[in-house]
C-alpha cells in the first residue's frame, strides 16, 4: 500500500465514520458480556445461596442452570447481532470507501 | 512441542505430589487399548502428513484456499467443541459436581464473542490469519514468534489442566 492511498483512505469521512461506529459497537458490546460473565462468577463467588434456590419445591434443579444456560444463549445472540451489522452496515461501509479511492491505485 | 511436553511434565509432578492421600492402585496392563492408542495416534499423524503435502499457502493451511462456506466453517468450529473438553472434561464435572461444573462451559464458551468483537475484523481487513500475524507484521518478526509460542504454550497448559483433572480423578 502506498503512502498516498493510505492518506486518502484515512481523510476520507466514511473512513472515520466507520471506525469510531465498529469501535464503540464492539467495546459495549464487549463490555455487556463481561460485565454478564462476571455478575454471574461474582455471585458464585460472593452469594453462592442466590444461585442455589431451587426452581420449585418438588424438584431439584437450582437457579444456577437457567443462569447458565441463559447467558450462552444470551451470547450466541450476542454475535449473531455483531455479525449481522458486520456484514450489512460496516461492509457496506467499507465497500463505498474502496469505490471511493479506486482511481488512486 | 518440546516446551508443551516439558510442562506437561511438570503438571504430572505437581498433581503427584500434591495429593497426598491419593492411592495408586496397581493395574493389569491393558495391551488392547494400548494398540488401540497407537492405532489412532499413527492414523491422525498419517492423515495429517497426507494433507499437509497438499498445502501450499497459509491461506490454503488455515482456509482450505477460501472454499469454505460459512456454515461449513461453523461447523468445523463446533466439531472443535464437542471434542475431549466437552465430552470427557465438561460431562466428567458436571457428572462429579453437578451443576457446580456448568460454571466452567460458561467460562469457556464466553470468550468467544468477545474475541469476535475485538478482533475478527482486523484479522480479516488485513488479510492474516492469527493474532500473531498481526502483530508481527507491525513489530518485530522474530520477537513477536517467540513471545507468542510462550503464550500459546502457557495456555493450552490451562486448557488440558481439566481434562487432566477429571480423568486422572
Amino acid at each position: 500500500m502506498n503512502e498516498e492511498l493510505a492518506n486518502r483512505i484515512q481523510e476520507n469521512p466514511k473512513y472515520k465514520e466507520l471506525v469510531s461506529k465498529r469501535t464503540k459497537f464492539a467495546l459495549k458490546l464487549g463490555i455487556f458480556v463481561l460485565a454478564m460473565f462476571y455478575t454471574y462468577i461474582l455471585v458464585i463467588a460472593f452469594n453462592k445461596e442466590l444461585l442455589g434456590i431451587k426452581l420449585s419445591e418438588a424438584g431439584v434443579t437450582t437457579w444456577a442452570f437457567p443462569v447458565a444456560a441463559g447467558i450462552i444463549i444470551i451470547s450466541f445472540i450476542t454475535t449473531l447481532i455483531y455479525v449481522r451489522r458486520a456484514n450489512g452496515e460496516f461492509d457496506d461501509l467499507t465497500n463505498s470507501i474502496k469505490d471511493d479511492v479506486r482511481d488512486a491505485l | 512441542m518440546r516446551l508443551i511436553s516439558i510442562l506437561g511434565l511438570i503438571a504430572v509432578v505437581a498433581f503427584a505430589g500434591g495429593d497426598a492421600t491419593f492411592e495408586a492402585v496397581q493395574r493389569d496392563l491393558n495391551i488392547p487399548a494400548i494398540i488401540m492408542f497407537f492405532i489412532f495416534v499413527g492414523a491422525t499423524l498419517g492423515i495429517t502428513y497426507w494433507a499437509a503435502k497438499k498445502t501450499k499457502s497459509a491461506s490454503d493451511f488455515y482456509t482450505a484456499g477460501g472454499g469454505i462456506s460459512g456454515f461449513q466453517n461453523g461447523m468445523a468450529i463446533a466439531g472443535d467443541y464437542m471434542s475431549a473438553a466437552s465430552f470427557l472434561g465438561l460431562s466428567g464435572l458436571v457428572y462429579l459436581q453437578g451443576y457446580d461444573g456448568l460454571v466452567y462451559a460458561v467460562g469457556f464458551l464466553v470468550g468467544w464473542p468477545v474475541i469476535l468483537f475485538l478482533m475478527a475484523e482486523k484479522l480479516r481487513n488485513l488479510g492474516k490469519f492469527t493474532f500473531a500475524d498481526i502483530a508481527a507484521y507491525r513489530l518485530g518478526q522474530k520477537e513477536i514468534r517467540t513471545l507468542a509460542a510462550l503464550v500459546h504454550s502457557l495456555l493450552l497448559y490451562y486448557i488440558l489442566l481439566h481434562k487432566w483433572l477429571v480423568l486422572g480423578n
